[in-house]
């Protein structure tokens, strides 16, 4: 879809050499599941720690996630991806899935004890930065606006819906929805050309 | 609608962020079941992310961590390769897809056998029983495991998978056991049942070819009794039988609605499925 690329994009793809590692995992190799858990856990934590912004729970989430890998490890795939976006994905679903079940349980809660002991989710993109690391995250939204950078910023390292985003910055749904699938769109033609997020150690 | 371009294909870059709504999401997941080119852009999307996610965080995970993660491996046993042919194609945000089609499949077979009997407030058969038991031990253990628990409580899961193994058999097989049909069964909840046992006074849900709840919800299972519902747990993924939470009591009848996640004090949508009680 991104010009040239098509269908044939996934064969493409580079060989990404923990897949060999994760073959070794689902037959219950531990030292494989060493060097799978060495290479992914420092971005399931970097993306659990920015959705969830409690360390502790950004650690739980992690535990949980690698223990799901070595759960599932015969049935990753790998023409679906990545074994980092695998874990890097289900991180990034199970931490915003918790942060949006606390936000609905203090809602109820809410209604019945105004206000008491809420957690604060609400001053999302600089903060989300510190947590990350920041001029990681900048390299690699470097091709984006400003205002597609904010609305990535947002919805990924902020864990927040396009709704939530609509109401915070006082902007329509459709121009958020926009600005995401721009930039989103943005990320992954820079990718694929090898440019800024691509560069990643190890 | 919204003068958002795109549709169904639209909402792909979206979901890889889980931006979406619930009702979005599931049209998303929808749609990507039936779209290559956009199962492709969601697996690009999401190694752009993971790429544009720091290698070397501030804070490196701790070696307590790691030594907690793989302590834990002993508790945790892994699933069996899929036959090919069940392959899921969105794959990473669905992990456990394929286990609610393994478990439709022994469900659909086991009672198939069971439907022989008729309607409403049969005995459930022996042979059901057991192999329901069976399929209890085998599931709740990785159905408790998506759903959010946290690792450290692998080992209590497995123990509590075994008490709702037994809890099962016992209800099942309860002299006043009565297996009754799901009426309405919305969204994929026409071939669910509920076993209840008023002896006992506990009822127990059988899940056949219920998918998981959309992303951000869970299905709510609830006593009826008159025109007030009591909460009688939640449901999050498509995993296998579950205990109902409460006793029976005077309850006119089991309900399911989908509700948002973390559940509701008393049903906030239409239900999915209801299942009438005899007296």
């Amino acid at each position: 879809m991104s010009g040239g690329g098509g269908t044939g994009a996934d064969r493409e793809r580079a060989v990404d050499p923990l897949a060999a590692s994760m073959a070794r995992v689902a037959a219950g190799d531990r030292d494989a599941f060493g060097e799978v858990y060495d290479a992914v856990a420092p971005k399931v934590l970097a993306v659990t720690r920015a959705v969830l912004r409690n360390p502790s729970m950004a650690e739980e989430v992690t535990q949980e996630v690698l223990l799901e890998v070595w759960r599932q490890a015969a049935r990753y795939d790998p023409s679906a991806g990545s074994v980092g976006a695998w874990a890097t994905t289900i991180g990034h679903r199970r931490a915003v899935d918790r942060v949006r079940s606390v936000r609905a349980r203090e809602d109820r809660e809410d209604r019945v004890v105004a206000g008491e002991g809420r957690v604060e989710y609400d001053e999302v993109s600089e903060q989300v930065l510190q947590h990350e690391d920041e001029s990681r995250v900048r390299k690699a939204l470097t091709g984006l606006t400003e205002l597609q950078r904010e609305a990535v910023v947002m919805a990924y390292w902020g864990g927040r819906t396009s709704t939530e985003i609509s109401a915070q910055l006082g902007v329509p749904v459709p121009t958020v929805k926009t600005r995401l699938r721009d930039g989103l769109q943005r990320l992954r033609v820079d990718l694929a050309r090898g440019e800024p997020a691509a560069g990643s150690a190890s | 609608m919204d003068g958002y371009d795109g549709g169904a294909h639209g909402l792909t870059s979206l979901y890889a962020v889980d931006a979406l709504d619930p009702q979005e999401a599931a049209a998303a997941e929808a749609h990507l079941r039936g779209c290559a080119d956009c199962r492709e852009e969601l697996v690009e999307v999401r190694e752009a992310l993971a790429a544009a996610v720091a290698d070397e965080p501030a804070e490196a995970p701790s070696a307590a961590l790691r030594a907690r993660v793989m302590a834990a491996l002993d508790d945790v046993p892994q699933l069996p390769a899929l036959p090919a042919a069940v392959a899921p194609a969105a794959s990473a945000s669905e992990p456990d897809d394929e286990l609610s089609r393994r478990r439709a499949r022994r469900e659909t077979d086991r009672t198939s056998a069971a439907r022989a009997g008729g309607t409403t407030g049969r005995r459930a058969p022996r042979r059901w029983v057991q192999g329901l038991a069976a399929a209890a031990a085998a599931v709740v253990v990785a159905g408790a495991a998506v759903s959010g628990y946290a690792a450290l409580q692998w080992r209590e899961e497995a123990r509590s998978a075994q008490q709702v193994a037994l809890a099962v058999t016992q209800v099942a097989g309860a002299p006043d056991a009565q297996l009754v049909d799901a009426q309405g069964g919305a969204e994929g909840w026409g071939s669910s049942r509920v076993v209840v046992s008023r002896s006992l006074g506990e009822a127990v849900l059988v899940p056949t070819g219920v998918e998981d709840a959309p992303s951000g919800r869970t299905w709510q299972l609830w006593f009826v009794t008159g025109d007030a519902a009591r909460p009688a747990g939640t449901f999050a993924g498509a995993g296998s039988a579950a205990v109902l939470s409460g006793a029976v009591d005077g309850a006119d009848a089991v309900a399911v609605t989908l509700e948002p996640a973390g559940g509701s004090e008393t049903p906030t949508s239409t239900p999915v499925a209801v299942y009438p009680l005899t007296a």
